[in-house]
Protein backbone atom coordinates (compact mmCIF):
# COMPACT_ATOMS: atom_id res chain seq x y z
CA UNK A 1 0.00 0.00 0.00
CA UNK A 2 1.09 3.50 -1.13
CA UNK A 3 1.97 5.12 2.46
CA UNK A 4 -0.96 7.25 2.34
CA UNK A 5 0.48 9.58 5.21
CA UNK A 6 3.26 10.44 2.77
CA UNK A 7 0.44 12.10 0.67
CA UNK A 8 -0.92 14.03 3.67
CA UNK A 9 2.88 14.68 4.70
CA UNK A 10 3.69 18.51 4.22
CA UNK A 11 6.90 20.23 3.50
CA UNK A 12 8.50 21.92 6.22
CA UNK A 13 6.02 19.38 8.54
CA UNK A 14 8.59 20.44 11.61
CA UNK A 15 6.79 23.64 11.15
CA UNK A 16 3.07 22.32 11.11
CA UNK A 17 0.88 24.18 13.00
CA UNK A 18 -1.06 21.94 15.38
CA UNK A 19 -4.76 22.89 13.10
CA UNK A 20 -2.97 20.90 10.18
CA UNK A 21 -1.55 18.35 12.69
CA UNK A 22 -5.28 17.53 13.71
CA UNK A 23 -6.23 17.82 10.32
CA UNK A 24 -3.83 14.97 9.43
CA UNK A 25 -4.63 13.19 12.47
CA UNK A 26 -8.35 13.25 10.97
CA UNK A 27 -7.83 12.12 7.73
CA UNK A 28 -5.15 9.22 8.18
CA UNK A 29 -8.18 7.92 10.74
CA UNK A 30 -10.95 8.28 8.69
CA UNK A 31 -8.30 6.50 6.02
CA UNK A 32 -6.96 3.52 7.96
CA UNK A 33 -9.04 3.19 10.85
CA UNK A 34 -12.56 3.59 10.03
CA UNK A 35 -13.32 1.33 6.55
CA UNK A 36 -11.92 -1.90 9.89
CA UNK A 37 -14.86 -1.28 11.92
CA UNK A 38 -16.68 -3.82 11.04
CA UNK A 39 -13.80 -6.34 11.25
CA UNK A 40 -12.96 -4.91 14.46
CA UNK A 41 -16.04 -5.01 15.67
CA UNK A 42 -16.38 -9.23 14.84
CA UNK A 43 -13.01 -9.96 16.38
CA UNK A 44 -13.98 -8.07 19.49
CA UNK A 45 -16.83 -10.24 19.10
CA UNK A 46 -14.68 -13.82 18.73
CA UNK A 47 -12.53 -11.97 21.81
CA UNK A 48 -15.07 -11.24 24.10
CA UNK A 49 -18.27 -13.07 23.36
CA UNK A 50 -20.65 -10.71 24.44
CA UNK A 51 -21.96 -8.02 21.96
CA UNK A 52 -21.50 -4.81 24.42
CA UNK A 53 -18.20 -6.02 25.98
CA UNK A 54 -16.92 -6.13 22.04
CA UNK A 55 -18.62 -2.77 21.35
CA UNK A 56 -16.56 -0.85 24.04
CA UNK A 57 -13.80 -2.95 23.45
CA UNK A 58 -13.96 -1.90 19.88
CA UNK A 59 -14.68 2.06 21.37
CA UNK A 60 -11.56 1.56 23.84
CA UNK A 61 -9.85 0.20 20.68
CA UNK A 62 -10.51 3.27 18.25
CA UNK A 63 -9.69 6.07 20.93
CA UNK A 64 -6.49 4.18 20.99
CA UNK A 65 -6.03 4.09 17.03
CA UNK A 66 -6.95 7.94 16.97
CA UNK A 67 -4.10 8.89 19.52
CA UNK A 68 -1.73 6.90 17.69
CA UNK A 69 -2.53 7.26 14.35
CA UNK A 70 -0.64 10.45 13.27
CA UNK A 71 2.41 7.83 14.46
CA UNK A 72 1.16 4.90 12.15
CA UNK A 73 3.29 4.69 9.11
CA UNK A 74 0.52 3.47 6.53
CA UNK A 75 1.61 -0.24 6.28
CA UNK A 76 -0.78 -3.42 6.92
CA UNK A 77 -3.68 -1.37 8.84
CA UNK A 78 -5.75 -4.07 9.73
CA UNK A 79 -2.10 -5.54 11.43
CA UNK A 80 -1.70 -2.48 12.96
CA UNK A 81 -5.93 -1.98 14.47
CA UNK A 82 -5.66 -5.79 15.38
CA UNK A 83 -2.63 -5.20 17.36
CA UNK A 84 -3.89 -2.51 19.44
CA UNK A 85 -7.58 -4.40 19.69
CA UNK A 86 -5.39 -7.66 21.53
CA UNK A 87 -3.50 -4.84 23.79
CA UNK A 88 -6.87 -3.46 24.60
CA UNK A 89 -8.51 -6.79 25.59
CA UNK A 90 -5.38 -8.00 27.37
CA UNK A 91 -5.90 -4.60 29.38
CA UNK A 92 -9.61 -4.79 29.91
CA UNK A 93 -9.57 -8.28 31.02
CA UNK A 94 -6.33 -8.62 32.94
CA UNK A 95 -5.58 -11.99 32.40
CA UNK A 96 -9.06 -13.41 31.70
CA UNK A 97 -8.88 -16.04 29.05
CA UNK A 98 -11.09 -14.75 26.13
CA UNK A 99 -14.04 -16.75 25.45
CA UNK A 100 -15.58 -18.04 21.91
CA UNK A 101 -18.39 -19.91 23.05
CA UNK A 102 -19.99 -20.67 26.30
CA UNK A 103 -19.11 -24.61 27.20
CA UNK A 104 -21.73 -26.97 26.12
CA UNK A 105 -23.10 -24.06 23.44
CA UNK A 106 -23.78 -25.31 20.57
CA UNK A 107 -24.41 -23.95 17.40
CA UNK A 108 -27.68 -24.28 15.13
CA UNK A 109 -27.26 -24.39 11.64
CA UNK A 110 -29.55 -23.37 8.62
CA UNK A 111 -29.33 -24.26 5.59
CA UNK A 112 -29.49 -21.44 2.60
CA UNK A 113 -28.54 -21.77 -0.75
CA UNK A 114 -29.26 -19.12 -3.17
CA UNK A 115 -28.85 -18.80 -6.57
CA UNK A 116 -28.09 -22.43 -7.13
CA UNK A 117 -29.98 -25.87 -8.41
CA UNK A 118 -32.70 -27.04 -6.26
CA UNK A 119 -30.85 -29.84 -4.03
CA UNK A 120 -32.46 -33.45 -3.70
CA UNK A 121 -34.17 -34.37 -0.61
CA UNK A 122 -31.23 -36.56 -0.02
CA UNK A 123 -28.61 -34.28 -0.73
CA UNK A 124 -30.55 -31.35 1.78
CA UNK A 125 -30.37 -34.08 4.38
CA UNK A 126 -26.59 -34.98 3.69
CA UNK A 127 -25.74 -31.92 3.57
CA UNK A 128 -27.85 -30.53 6.57
CA UNK A 129 -26.09 -33.56 8.49
CA UNK A 130 -22.49 -32.79 7.68
CA UNK A 131 -22.98 -29.35 8.54
CA UNK A 132 -24.18 -30.64 12.08
CA UNK A 133 -21.66 -32.54 12.64
CA UNK A 134 -18.98 -29.91 11.76
CA UNK A 135 -21.17 -27.37 13.88
CA UNK A 136 -20.79 -29.51 16.83
CA UNK A 137 -17.36 -30.72 16.36
CA UNK A 138 -16.31 -26.55 15.89
CA UNK A 139 -17.90 -26.29 19.80
CA UNK A 140 -15.97 -29.25 21.02
CA UNK A 141 -13.13 -27.83 19.84
CA UNK A 142 -10.51 -26.59 22.52
CA UNK A 143 -11.27 -22.56 23.08
CA UNK A 144 -7.51 -21.87 21.61
CA UNK A 145 -8.58 -24.18 18.54
CA UNK A 146 -12.00 -22.66 18.31
CA UNK A 147 -10.73 -18.91 18.42
CA UNK A 148 -8.25 -19.67 15.70
CA UNK A 149 -11.17 -21.50 13.17
CA UNK A 150 -13.44 -18.12 14.01
CA UNK A 151 -11.16 -15.86 13.29
CA UNK A 152 -9.71 -17.35 10.11
CA UNK A 153 -12.51 -19.23 8.88
CA UNK A 154 -15.62 -16.94 9.83
CA UNK A 155 -13.94 -13.45 10.57
CA UNK A 156 -11.71 -13.79 7.55
CA UNK A 157 -8.67 -12.74 8.78
CA UNK A 158 -5.14 -14.38 7.47
CA UNK A 159 -2.87 -16.22 9.26
CA UNK A 160 -1.03 -13.10 10.59
CA UNK A 161 -4.18 -11.44 10.99
CA UNK A 162 -5.22 -14.38 13.66
CA UNK A 163 -1.91 -14.06 14.96
CA UNK A 164 -1.50 -10.17 15.52
CA UNK A 165 -4.80 -10.59 17.73
CA UNK A 166 -3.97 -13.55 19.35
CA UNK A 167 -0.29 -12.23 20.19
CA UNK A 168 1.16 -15.89 18.69
CA UNK A 169 3.61 -16.56 16.26
CA UNK A 170 2.13 -17.44 12.83
CA UNK A 171 2.92 -20.68 13.06
CA UNK A 172 0.95 -21.32 15.65
CA UNK A 173 -1.98 -19.92 13.99
CA UNK A 174 -1.25 -22.69 11.30
CA UNK A 175 -1.04 -25.72 13.22
CA UNK A 176 -3.64 -24.84 15.78
CA UNK A 177 -6.10 -24.24 12.18
CA UNK A 178 -5.01 -27.41 10.91
CA UNK A 179 -5.35 -29.47 14.04
CA UNK A 180 -8.66 -28.28 14.48
CA UNK A 181 -9.82 -28.81 11.12
CA UNK A 182 -8.31 -32.32 11.17
CA UNK A 183 -10.51 -32.90 14.30
CA UNK A 184 -13.54 -31.98 12.58
CA UNK A 185 -12.80 -34.54 9.55
CA UNK A 186 -11.98 -37.06 11.96
CA UNK A 187 -15.66 -36.42 13.58
CA UNK A 188 -16.89 -36.67 10.03
CA UNK A 189 -14.95 -39.73 9.33
CA UNK A 190 -16.79 -41.25 12.31
CA UNK A 191 -20.47 -40.07 10.72
CA UNK A 192 -19.42 -41.90 7.30
CA UNK A 193 -19.84 -37.87 6.20
CA UNK A 194 -15.62 -37.97 5.13
CA UNK A 195 -13.37 -40.35 3.33
CA UNK A 196 -10.93 -41.97 5.92
CA UNK A 197 -7.37 -40.33 6.05
CA UNK A 198 -5.58 -41.98 3.24
CA UNK A 199 -1.80 -42.78 4.54
CA UNK A 200 1.09 -41.93 2.52
CA UNK B 1 7.08 -48.22 -9.55
CA UNK B 2 9.41 -45.16 -9.85
CA UNK B 3 6.23 -43.30 -11.11
CA UNK B 4 4.21 -44.51 -7.86
CA UNK B 5 7.08 -43.53 -5.69
CA UNK B 6 7.26 -39.91 -7.60
CA UNK B 7 3.27 -39.93 -7.37
CA UNK B 8 3.33 -40.45 -3.58
CA UNK B 9 6.39 -38.25 -2.99
CA UNK B 10 4.38 -34.96 -4.87
CA UNK B 11 0.94 -36.41 -2.59
CA UNK B 12 2.86 -36.15 0.78
CA UNK B 13 4.31 -32.85 -0.54
CA UNK B 14 0.40 -31.51 -1.69
CA UNK B 15 -0.65 -32.70 1.57
CA UNK B 16 1.73 -30.86 3.80
CA UNK B 17 0.57 -27.68 1.97
CA UNK B 18 -2.64 -28.48 1.11
CA UNK B 19 -4.68 -26.75 3.57
CA UNK B 20 -2.80 -23.35 3.57
CA UNK B 21 -3.13 -23.85 0.07
CA UNK B 22 -7.14 -23.91 0.16
CA UNK B 23 -6.94 -20.60 2.42
CA UNK B 24 -5.20 -18.95 0.01
CA UNK B 25 -2.16 -18.52 1.92
CA UNK B 26 1.16 -20.05 -0.01
CA UNK B 27 3.23 -18.12 -2.52
CA UNK B 28 2.02 -18.46 -6.45
CA UNK B 29 4.71 -21.16 -7.60
CA UNK B 30 3.16 -23.36 -4.75
CA UNK B 31 -0.63 -22.36 -5.84
CA UNK B 32 0.32 -23.41 -8.88
CA UNK B 33 2.00 -27.18 -8.38
CA UNK B 34 -0.67 -27.92 -5.81
CA UNK B 35 -3.35 -26.90 -8.24
CA UNK B 36 -1.77 -29.19 -10.86
CA UNK B 37 -1.43 -32.13 -8.64
CA UNK B 38 -5.38 -31.87 -7.76
CA UNK B 39 -6.06 -31.76 -10.93
CA UNK B 40 -4.38 -34.90 -11.64
CA UNK B 41 -4.47 -37.10 -8.67
CA UNK B 42 -7.86 -37.84 -7.53
CA UNK B 43 -7.09 -39.26 -3.80
CA UNK B 44 -5.70 -35.79 -3.60
CA UNK B 45 -8.43 -34.50 -5.15
CA UNK B 46 -11.16 -35.60 -2.83
CA UNK B 47 -8.69 -34.73 0.13
CA UNK B 48 -9.24 -31.24 -1.08
CA UNK B 49 -12.68 -31.49 -1.58
CA UNK B 50 -13.56 -32.56 2.17
CA UNK B 51 -11.59 -29.61 3.30
CA UNK B 52 -13.33 -27.29 1.04
CA UNK B 53 -16.46 -28.51 2.47
CA UNK B 54 -15.35 -28.09 5.93
CA UNK B 55 -13.65 -24.86 5.47
CA UNK B 56 -17.36 -24.02 3.51
CA UNK B 57 -19.37 -25.57 6.56
CA UNK B 58 -17.55 -23.59 9.16
CA UNK B 59 -18.53 -20.50 7.33
CA UNK B 60 -22.08 -21.43 6.93
CA UNK B 61 -21.71 -21.60 10.83
CA UNK B 62 -20.56 -17.72 11.39
CA UNK B 63 -23.66 -16.30 11.97
CA UNK B 64 -24.25 -18.66 14.78
CA UNK B 65 -20.84 -18.61 15.98
CA UNK B 66 -20.04 -15.10 15.71
CA UNK B 67 -23.06 -12.64 15.04
CA UNK B 68 -22.67 -9.02 13.52
CA UNK B 69 -24.87 -6.48 14.82
CA UNK B 70 -25.33 -3.68 11.97
CA UNK B 71 -26.22 -0.94 14.56
CA UNK B 72 -23.69 -1.70 16.75
CA UNK B 73 -21.24 -1.43 14.16
CA UNK B 74 -23.20 1.93 12.93
CA UNK B 75 -22.72 2.97 16.12
CA UNK B 76 -19.44 2.46 16.57
CA UNK B 77 -19.20 4.28 13.22
CA UNK B 78 -20.88 6.95 14.43
CA UNK B 79 -18.32 7.25 17.52
CA UNK B 80 -15.49 7.40 15.17
CA UNK B 81 -16.62 10.39 13.41
CA UNK B 82 -17.37 12.02 17.08
CA UNK B 83 -13.94 11.18 18.11
CA UNK B 84 -12.48 12.61 14.78
CA UNK B 85 -14.67 15.46 14.95
CA UNK B 86 -12.41 18.84 15.59
CA UNK B 87 -12.68 19.97 19.17
CA UNK B 88 -14.70 23.40 19.59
Amino acid sequence: MAKWNARVRQPGSGCMTEAARDQKQRLAFDHYVVPEIPVLYRVALSLTGQPADAEDLVQDTLIRAFGAVDRFDGAHPRAWLLTILRHTHLNRVRGRKPVLLRDGQSVELTLERVGKPEPSAEEVVVSDLFESVVAEALAALPNTHREVVTLVDINGLSYQEAADVLGVPRGTVMSRLHRARARIRTRLTAAGLAPRRRML
Amino acid sequence: MIQSMLSRSGCLRVTRVLQSYLDGEVDEVTSGIVAKHLEECRRCGLEASTYRAIKSAITEAGPDVAPVDAEAVERLRRFAEDLAEPQT
